[in-house]
């Protein structure tokens, strides 16, 4: 049996817009599950992230725990010992007749830790905690530090934050670790800390005149993953511009939607 | 019967975008595609010019072109599917196939006649490899945006061209005399669009891969 070329031409033409038919479908089929792929990506980043948050939260919560319960230790046990040692101590005073000056010395160095432990202690109390406030224990901290006269630190805030007690804790326990880094391997002999609240964010900003370091050698270490990680917990970001011999900036950002 | 050179235009503009685009030097072995459109460019103006114009037989210039293109596909081939799977496994039978039906359809025909069972093997070949590109593409976690991939586009064309054309090296003698006798350029109306798909596919890699390096 012959086949005629008409019946040909329309065999070719139904047998190509067949294979373009199929070829698209797979395209589509290739884009819609690449999509399906997308989707699934992003939904288990969502995950991950919160996973990694509710992990952090946990991890805080451990640590405001074990630290209330030190704090409680050193004001129990360790403040009582140190009380009686200078309760006796100013027995033995009065009853010497003339109390060598190293004696009088070392009732006012005892009497000096014993303030330092109240005051360590009372800043790991879990009540006092939750009426934590970021600028007041900010503004303690820089005048401890000061009062060293290793380094001098500048403070600049809007007065108070409205942001909730146990975010204000961990922000105060980010900065804490900036200017540990600041002091300890930095050098710095200056540091500037500046914090404004505008209505969309809260930014704070940690200037340092120290030794800098390079951004990429540094950027994997435990210290600033573990301000990354906090700085993400409370759903911001956190930068540093830093360069060899030139200091560094630290500059934090907390969305508003945070805010209390 | 003088037709429009619409592949030949095609041709133009995806050379002209291969040649803005990936010139940068930071393209890696996508600068080659320059030289494979300038050649097929050339290739397929002379085979117009000697069909159209001077009614000679260009089957000859399709069979130098064959191995060519075949040859550079290959290698485009290898560079994309090699990170998904071993193309080699599949490239080599199909290349030494090719190869040997090609030889043996040369020396037949004295090169007079298009080569079409090579032809054919090579495309057999171009579309499994493509197929398992989209296979192992989709296979791999990690998320990629197709939009802004070139290797996709690149496959996406050579898939569509080749398989799209399946219908065409079936029927190609049928076709061939269909056009001879009655003058119905069936062929060259469905290449001209496949011709179409296949450089809007890769224009569009090119551009992708212009983005990726700026």
């Amino acid at each position: 049996m012959q086949v005629s070329s008409n019946n040909i031409i329309i065999i070719v033409v139904i047998i190509t817009c067949t294979f373009f038919i199929a070829a698209a479908a797979l395209l589509t089929y290739v884009r819609m599950y690449n999509e399906r792929k997308r989707k699934h990506q992003e939904e288990k980043k969502t995950m991950t992230g919160e996973f990694e948050k509710q992990l952090m939260q946990s991890q805080l919560e451990t640590r405001e725990e074990t630290f209330y319960q030190l704090g409680e230790e050193l004001h129990d046990n360790i403040g009582q010992l140190l009380n009686s040692t200078k309760l006796l101590i100013g027995v033995s005073q009065r009853t010497i007749p003339n109390p060598p000056d190293t004696l009088i010395t070392a009732n006012e160095t005892l009497g000096k830790a014993i303030q330092e432990l109240r005051s360590l202690s009372k800043s790991l109390n879990k009540e006092w905690l939750e009426q934590f406030n970021f600028i007041e224990n900010l503004e303690a901290e820089v005048a401890r530090i000061n009062s060293a006269r290793s380094l001098q630190l500048h403070l600049s805030h809007p007065g108070s934050l409205h942001l909730l007690a146990d975010k204000q804790i961990i922000l105060f326990r980010i900065v804490q670790e900036i200017l540990q880094n600041a002091m300890k391997h930095a050098r710095a002999k200056n540091i500037n800390i500046t914090v404004k609240e505008s209505g969309t964010s809260l930014t704070i900003t940690i200037k340092d005149d120290g030794s800098g370091f390079k951004e990429t050698a540094s950027a994997k270490g435990v210290g600033l993953l573990n301000i990354k990680h906090r700085t993400h917990l409370l759903g911001g970001t956190v930068q540093w511009q830093s360069f060899i011999g030139s200091g560094t900036a630290v500059i934090i950002q907390i969305p508003v939607n945070t805010l209390a | 019967m003088l037709l429009f050179p619409f592949s030949e235009i095609m041709e133009v503009i995806c050379l002209a975008s291969s040649f803005f685009y990936l010139s940068n030097g930071k393209v890696g072995y996508w600068g080659y595609f320059r030289w494979f459109m300038l050649f097929t460019l050339l290739l397929e103006f002379t085979g117009y010019i000697l069909y159209f114009i001077y009614h000679l037989n260009n089957h000859w210039l399709y069979n130098i072109n064959l191995p060519v293109e075949i040859i550079f596909i290959s290698a485009v081939l290898y560079k994309i599917c090699s990170p998904y799977f071993k193309v080699q496994y599949w490239l080599l039978p199909g290349l030494s196939l090719f190869a040997s039906f090609y030889f043996y359809e040369s020396m037949h025909s004295h090169f007079l006649s298009y080569s079409i069972i090579s032809n054919n093997i090579a495309s057999v070949m171009i579309i499994i490899i493509c197929c398992l590109y989209f296979y192992f593409f989709l296979k791999k976690e990690e998320y990629v945006d197709i939009y802004k991939h070139p290797p996709f586009w690149i496959i996406a064309g050579l898939f569509f061209f080749y398989f799209g054309s399946t219908a065409c090296n079936i029927f190609y003698t049928y076709l061939a005399s269909i056009n001879l006798k009655q003058q119905i350029p069936v062929r060259f109306i469905i290449f001209a669009l496949l011709n179409f798909i296949l450089y809007s596919c890769w224009m569009r890699a090119f551009l992708c891969k212009y983005r990726q390096t700026i």
